[in-house]
């Protein structure tokens, strides 16, 4: 028995693949049985097509569809006049609904030989597969669509209440809080501080969600000016710098630098309250890939959580401590895995941490 | 006196534009008019009168988001008029989206600013496009 799968490498249609059925050859010897009377035949396909329409209306809404294909498949066997066709036509619709029903894996469908009615009946199966392909990219097209328009909605209308917010407050700070008590002068404050984490809030959030809608742009890209660059826009004036050489890779430049980036800002942010806050770059070989690291002196996590630091929202320290809004790290990882490539940390507990990446 | 044509419908943010124009020490008279049509309106009114003389706007503070007619449209309007063309536009927008601004810049906006916008910022770029037409006298 050989068997093809129609598979596909987009991870889109991946998800799909349980709806696509997997196609099964087999190679049936003919006539081994005499003959079936034409009401036997009759039946047998009846009790076929009914088995399949009870499946499928346990099964979900798709009678329509398998009844599309393997009527043909039926049709084929009965045309040859062999029991082993249909036996095997039974076989490929239990298959297929077992798989469809017990594993929801890929669904299965048999076919008894060869001929030019399978032939048909996988075309017609192919085209089907494609018009339903086609269908849910533009499902995904569509959703797609509705996305960006909210995110530019949330863009928008949630970032305008907390500008006002915050410029009406920093308005009335200015005229009043010469006049205000401690205790007033600090909710006032708050208020403006609260609305500025929401502004930033909103800003990662809708920078990260756009992370897998915008279109990477692969080009060599040399690190190490982009670290130069993000190093002087940040303030670590008495951060003692060891920057190594550092490679040259191909990626989208504008997304490293994001990378590059919130790796920095978080060392610097991590080890401010170090005596001497020392932040190391650089990178090796491992396995073929460059490894580009960031190290720190800083607090340093427990390396128990560090699964939990790539994770949205997910933040080891309160942002009491040390500000933040827990998506620099996710969005790290979300870029480095569109790149093909893999990150990961190493932390110890008031000794410091590192950050790993790598650009295949 | 230099003139300001303040385009923006939410009044929380007519508020804050005049209080950072104020507060910047900017020195001109503002008009403010509340959606994209109406300053269309007040645009194709004045140009009967001989736009540059004394009536017309030395400058459009421009919001992007408003309701009927968005502030890109009446960018778009103005800078395929060829009399309209010669105010210099700034847009004033909430939203962070990049295709705002690339299609801004592509239809020939003069400045861009994304709120919240410091005083110094806006009347820095309100002098920058104004060729020092429009300065902060502090």
């Amino acid at each position: 028995m050989t068997h093809c799968a129609v598979s596909n490498s987009e991870r889109y249609e991946r998800s799909h693949a349980s709806r696509y059925p997997l196609l099964l050859f087999s190679s049936g010897k003919r006539n081994l049985t005499p003959d079936m009377s034409r009401p036997t035949r009759v039946s047998l396909l009846l009790v076929v097509i009914s088995a399949m329409g009870w499946a499928d209306y346990v099964s979900g809404p798709d009678i329509g569809f398998s009844l599309f294909y393997l009527i043909p498949i039926v049709v084929a066997g009965w045309w040859e006049g062999s029991l082993a066709a249909y036996v095997t036509s039974v076989i490929a619709a239990g298959a297929w609904f077992t798989a469809d029903l017990l594993w929801r894996g890929p669904d299965t469908l048999a076919v008894s030989s060869w001929n030019g009615f399978t032939r048909l009946a996988i075309y017609l199966m192919i085209g089907q597969m494609m018009a339903r392909l086609r269908a849910d990219r533009e499902q995904l097209s569509r959703v797609n669509q509705e996305l960006e328009a909210f995110s530019y909605s949330v863009s928008h209308d949630l970032r305008a209440p907390l500008i006002h917010m915050r410029e009406f407050g920093e308005m009335l700070t200015q005229r009043v809080s010469g006049s205000l008590d401690e205790i007033s002068r600090r909710h006032l404050q708050n208020i403006v501080d609260a609305s500025n984490d929401g502004l930033e809030l909103v800003d990662d959030l809708l920078a990260f969600s756009k992370l897998d809608r915008t279109a990477m742009k692969r080009a060599p890209v040399d690190l190490s000016p982009i670290v130069e660059e993000v190093r002087s826009e940040l303030d670590a004036r008495s951060v003692n710098w060891l920057v190594n050489p550092l490679p040259v890779v191909t990626g989208d430049a504008s997304m490293l630098r994001v990378v590059i980036r919130n790796l920095l800002e978080n060392a610097v942010k991590y080890s401010r309250l170090a005596a001497q806050p020392r932040i190391e770059i650089g990178s090796f070989r491992l396995d073929g890939s460059q490894v580009v690291f960031v190290r720190d002196n800083g607090v340093g996590f427990d390396q128990q959580y560090s699964a939990k630091l790539f994770k949205v929202f997910e933040r080891l320290h309160s942002s009491d401590e040390f500000e933040g809004t827990g998506i620099g790290l996710a969005t790290v990882k979300r870029i480095v895995e569109r790149h093909g490539g893999r990150s990961w940390a190493e932390g110890r507990l008031g000794v410091g941490a590192t950050f790993y990446f790598t650009i295949p | 006196m230099a003139k300001i044509l303040l385009v923006e419908d939410n009044a929380r943010d007519v508020e804050i534009t005049l209080a950072n124009l104020r507060n910047s020490g900017v020195d001109a008279s503002v008009q403010v008019v509340r959606d994209g049509e109406q300053a269309l309106d007040y645009l194709h009114r004045r140009k009967e009168f001989a736009l540059r003389s004394a009536e017309g706007p030395d400058v459009l503070l421009l919001d992007v988001k408003m309701p009927k007619v968005s502030g890109l449209e009446v960018l778009r309007a103005m800078k395929s008029d060829p009399v309209l063309r010669n105010i210099p536009v700034i847009l004033l927008t909430s939203s962070r989206e990049e295709q705002d601004l690339a299609a801004a810049y592509q239809w020939g906006a003069e400045g861009y600013l994304i709120k919240p916008v410091r005083p110094e910022q806006l009347a820095a770029t309100i002098a920058a496009v104004t060729g020092g037409a429009i300065s902060a006298s502090r």
